[in-house]
């Protein structure tokens, strides 16, 4: 073998894959080699598709075409070599963290003594120091990936997959971990793909950088070829600015506004007509934004105004009570009931007013669900479960519920999760036309670029502080990137 | 956990229980011609025995009168979503609480008395199961587990307050407590049979339950609760009322259940008396789906196979295990879940 033409450990063949459950093609037809001896960085934004692709290489998730081809001729696998070392692996509470690692090592369970002697021995080999003996439940997520990673390692692996390994680690544990990686794979002649959002890192550790933008390979590059600069802007490309289709009134600076946080992490003023746009990377603040402002948390600082009056303290009732409505990146958890009948879905708000006499009607039930369906192009029979609806249906339905009083202020957290195209384009139509009707809309996404279609304004989350709002004409895709990444010029 | 759901279409749901009912009749069958000497008439006594004397029908209606208190009971909490495991403290509870206010109130009071001893059943039941409401709703506590755990320390002490005395009968070696007077009782019907009027009571109390639960906007509440709880308090529903109002309402229709009991049928409290109500008031929720209105036959169905099975062994061609088995046959087909693909 010429020592140029590295040795090709496994080849992806065109790989696509379309999830039934929403339609959204995750992988799009991409090819890629995996050489020995290399480490390989996987970059993309949230939904670019890196996780899927993964999944195929694994063998955890079958392709819908193309196909993953080993070296050694086998099917991808754990027992041909290949594994996935998840974000949050899945453990089970009640289990050590030795009996977690020895958890589907091949071949018979070897003895408490000798599986610890092995765990023990193949720790140290990677300078993983670990209690072994603590409960999965009270280990943290860094302790439970190096276990994980450590019987990992007592399999005979040729390529090691980590997703997103550093999301929860500190910098000095991402380079500990980073560099066992990096030695186990010059040692072993082997390979690894780390998944991340984390530019620098990838340019300091990995052979080579490739990146995927909603399900295409868009790029393969080594770190001497790049610079974060150039990442970034492969990343999120320099786009024209969309047009806007139909330009919001400006609302006047003089109103109050109806929506405002003060003295928190993320503060911000809000008036009617106006639509906020928040983005952040998965995992820096938005989940935890989402639920203290619609009341489901604690604020753990500052006060929250909504229509003049101090609710920082009040219950979720209160809050909808004084004009609050919110569509959760829940949906089927929080935002909907899905074992239940399409009318009973829309009904929480309205159930006292098709109550005269305290007694519910049906066909005021139905009529009511069918007056809404005509407004919003709902779809399905009153009587239908909300399960049977394909996503942007449900999605639909959410946001018609939640649009249906005129709310003083809507919060939408990821509300095109899922959606396609024709789906996307009818709930920014929606979302429009409650801000001319003068509700205050905030959007939590973390999409940015849909924050650029439909928002006014749009502000960045990171690390779980908000880093600034500016009008949309003032932000790029670029510039928003670059927000979101923390890459300062 | 999961229960059987209400399916969205009810006759779906309806004729997959009455189709249960068919397999599971069936089986009875056979086991009877199996293992009987006289199919025939082990047949016969099983299917027409619970109806052949005013004494056996009474007394089936009688049994199931209680039956249809502890299954909407059971209904009620299980739709919300709240597992209530402790109709057996409950009932035994409400029943020591009816006795109290039936030995100490003036017999004068009559009527008025009985009132005030239903209500006092009711009260001590709905305070027993509010407590677990109350843990769940401020410190998280599963009411699976304290609903049984209370109930199941409640027994004991019912059973040691009987017998003292308090309510005891002086110089009595049964295990009961002394008769109540009989102002109090709830009159008879159908003598000899065990049936008195409060037994008629609870076909209106199940009306009212199902026009509750399927027809207003509060018992709307309380089945989104069932369905998705995290729905429920993003609708904006108070989780610490509700958590404490279905596990309340339950027990105090097992605390009915109880108090009925004892002024309509015993007259007095006799240790373990309501033994097994709670169960297969759990038992007969199932067969309902937990839907009110289901509660009446899937009551009525639960006491005649109770009562038939009872008549076949009494008729002595059967082992004694075998009217539980029949029993088990029935309830595994009617609650086994048919599972159907999800479109």
């Amino acid at each position: 073998m010429a020592p140029n033409s590295p040795a090709v450990l496994a080849s992806l063949v065109r790989l696509s894959k379309t999830f039934a459950d929403n339609g959204v093609r995750a992988v799009d037809e991409v090819s890629l080699e995996l050489q020995a001896g290399e480490v390989l960085a996987l970059l993309g934004e949230n939904g670019a598709g890196k996780t899927t692709l993964m999944a195929l290489l694994a063998g955890l998730e079958v392709p819908d075409s193309g196909e993953v081809v080993l070296a050694s001729g086998q099917p991808p696998s754990l027992k041909a070599g290949i594994a996935l070392v998840q974000q949050h692996p899945p453990f089970a509470p009640e289990l050590t963290l030795w009996e977690h690692a020895v958890l589907g090592l091949p071949g018979r369970f070897p003895g408490k003594k000798a599986a610890r002697s092995l765990l023990e021995a193949s720790a140290a080999r990677w300078g993983f120091a670990l209690n072994w003996d603590e409960l999965c439940r009270d280990a943290g997520p860094l302790a439970l990936q190096k276990a994980t990673l450590t019987a990992f390692f007592l399999h005979p692996l040729t390529i090691l997959i980590l997703d997103e390994p550093t999301a929860a680690l500190g910098p000095a544990e991402a380079r500990s971990l980073l560099a066992s990686v990096r030695a186990w794979v010059r040692e072993n002649h082997a390979c690894a793909v780390f998944v991340t959002h984390k530019l620098h890192e990838s340019l300091e550790w990995a052979d080579r950088v490739a990146v995927m933008r909603a399900g295409r390979l868009v790029a393969t590059t080594t770190p001497a070829d790049s610079s974060l600069e150039a990442l970034s802007s492969l990343l999120f490309p320099r786009r024209q600015q969309p047009q806007v289709q139909e330009s919001l009134p400006a609302p006047a600076a003089s109103l109050p506004p109806v929506f405002m946080a003060q003295g928190t992490r993320a503060d911000f003023e809000l008036r009617g007509g106006e639509i906020l746009g928040l983005t952040s990377l998965r995992g820096e603040g938005a989940e935890e934004l989402e639920e203290e402002l619609t009341g489901l948390a604690d604020l753990p600082e500052g006060r929250l105004f909504l229509a003049g009056t101090d609710v920082t303290t009040a219950s979720i009732a209160a809050l909808r009570r004084l004009g609050l409505s919110y569509v959760p990146s829940d949906r089927m958890g929080r935002g909907s009931s899905p074992y239940s009948a399409l009318a009973s879905n829309v009904i929480p708000y309205q159930v006292t007013r098709l109550a005269p006499g305290g007694i519910l009607r049906s066909h005021s039930v139905r009529g009511y669900f069918r007056e809404l369906a005509k407004r919003f192009s709902l779809q399905g029979e009153p009587g239908q479960r909300l399960v049977t609806l394909s996503g942007g249906n449900i999605q639909k339905l959410i946001v018609a519920r939640e649009m249906d009083h005129g709310p003083k202020v809507l919060i939408l957290a990821e509300p095109s999760w899922g959606l396609d195209l024709e789906a996307r384009r009818e709930l920014y139509r929606l979302i429009r036309q409650a801000a001319r009707a003068g509700s205050a809309i905030l959007i939590l996404s973390s999409e940015p670029q849909e924050l650029l279609e439909v928002c006014t304004r749009v502000g960045v989350l990171r690390e779980g502080r908000l880093q600034g709002i500016r009008l949309v004409e003032h932000w790029t895709s670029e510039l928003l990137g670059r927000e979101l990444l923390g890459v300062v010029n | 956990m999961n229960l059987p759901r209400a399916h969205a279409n009810p006759l779906i749901g309806l004729s997959s229980t009455l189709l249960a009912l068919a397999v599971s009749l069936l089986a009875t069958v056979v086991l009877l011609v199996v293992f009987g000497s006289h199919p025939l008439s082990a047949l016969r006594s099983f299917f027409v025995g619970p109806f052949s004397s005013p004494l056996a029908w009474g007394n089936t209606l009688n049994q199931s009168s209680l039956l249809v208190l502890t299954g909407l009971a059971a209904s009620v909490a299980f739709g919300a979503g709240a597992f209530n495991l402790g109709g057996e403290g409950q009932v035994y509870l409400g029943g020591l609480a009816a006795l109290a206010a039936a030995l100490f109130l003036p017999p004068v009071w009559g009527a008025l008395g009985i009132l005030a001893a239903l209500v006092s059943g009711m009260v001590a039941g709905a305070g027993l199961g509010a407590v677990s409401g109350a843990l769940k709703a401020r410190w998280q506590a599963d009411e699976l587990i304290t609903t049984f755990l209370l109930s199941a320390s409640v027994v004991p002490v019912v059973d040691s307050l009987i017998t003292s005395p308090l309510f005891g009968a002086a110089g009595s070696f049964l295990i009961t407590s002394r008769k109540i007077p009989q102002e109090f009782w709830l009159p008879g019907l159908l003598a000899p049979s065990n049936l008195h009027w409060g037994a008629l009571l609870t076909l209106p109390l199940a009306v009212v339950f199902g026009v509750l639960v399927n027809s207003t906007p509060w018992g709307y509440r309380l089945r989104l609760l069932g369905r998705n709880r995290a729905f429920a308090q993003y609708t904006g529903l108070s989780m610490a009322s509700y958590s404490l109002l279905p596990l309340g309402l339950s027990g105090a229709l097992h605390g009915l259940a109880g108090a009925l009991g004892v002024l309509g049928t015993q007259h007095a409290l006799v240790q373990g008396f309501s033994s097994g109500w709670g169960w297969n008031g759990i038992a007969v929720a199932l067969i309902a789906r937990t839907n009110p209105w289901a509660v009446v036959p899937a009551a009525l169905l639960f006491t005649f196979l109770d009562q038939a099975s009872r008549m076949v062994v009494l008729q002595g061609q059967f082992p004694f295990q075998l009217s539980a088995l029949f029993q088990a046959a029935i309830l595994f087909f009617i609650t086994a879940q048919i599972v159907r693909r999800r479109s």
